[in-house]
């Protein structure tokens, strides 16, 4: 039930942000990328409640805690990423010529590569196991926004 | 089709997201109606400064709640393995 909670919020944030057109590359960027930071936020808890607490509760019912830090320190550094993208993408916005404005640009084509890269280390080989599985369809949702930002940068 | 459409079929198939389904259409059209209701909302729209600052908060939140969380993830690696 939780889970199927967390997959409406993801939705709900995926078709959200009706953009003005005159939107300018970097604002876009943002959004996407901030839609994608919200959504993680949101996996911590589901996260939490899917892992192993008590010797009673073991794999593969649920996450091992090692399983789980695994994914979190992932998503973790994918927060490191975002923000380093915040700060790329206020070089693009000041930029005052075409040249830096390009240059800006490749970084943060650069790190949204980076953002991907930990968003695809941190899923978990799927597994007929239910924690696993779960986390897994989670972070696939989260992957799906964030391959939407492709196509702006 | 609409999602509306859509949520109807579904629902009738799985009850759970059906509803899910109905309430993202009942979510859009509100927005639809809002916006419909003040024309002018888009030039209220926030500035790149304001977007991207907003992703540089959430991406510091982000770190704190998972740093958070691998605290007490590696309080419960002891008693489980």
């Amino acid at each position: 039930m939780r889970l199927a909670w967390i997959v409406v919020a993801l939705v709900t944030l995926g078709c959200g942000a009706k953009l003005p057109p005159d939107t300018s590359p970097e604002a876009k960027i943002a959004v996407r990328a901030t839609q994608v930071v919200a959504a993680l936020r949101a996996t911590l808890p589901a996260i939490k409640s899917l892992t192993c607490t008590a010797p009673a509760l073991t794999p593969p019912v649920c996450l091992s805690p090692a399983d789980a830090i695994r994914v979190v320190t992932r998503i973790e550094q994918a927060g490191e990423h975002a923000e380093r993208l915040a700060t790329a993408l206020q070089i693009v916005d000041a930029a005052t010529d075409a040249a830096s404005r390009a240059t800006g640009m490749q970084r943060v084509t650069a790190i949204l590569g980076s953002i991907q890269g930990s968003l695809a280390a941190a899923q978990i080989a799927p597994a007929a196991e239910p924690g696993r599985a779960a986390v897994v369809a989670i972070l696939s949702s989260v992957m799906a926004i964030l391959l939407t930002i492709g196509g702006v940068a | 089709m609409n999602i509306t459409t859509i949520a109807g079929a579904i629902g009738a198939i799985n009850p759970l997201l059906g509803a899910a389904l109905s309430i993202i259409a009942t979510i859009k059209a509100i927005r639809a109606a809002a916006i419909a209701a003040n024309p002018g909302s888009e030039a209220n729209f926030p500035s790149d400064d304001e977007l991207i600052a907003k992703l540089a908060t959430e991406a510091g939140l982000l770190k704190l709640e998972a740093g958070e969380l691998l605290t007490w993830l590696r309080a419960q690696e002891g008693p489980t393995s």
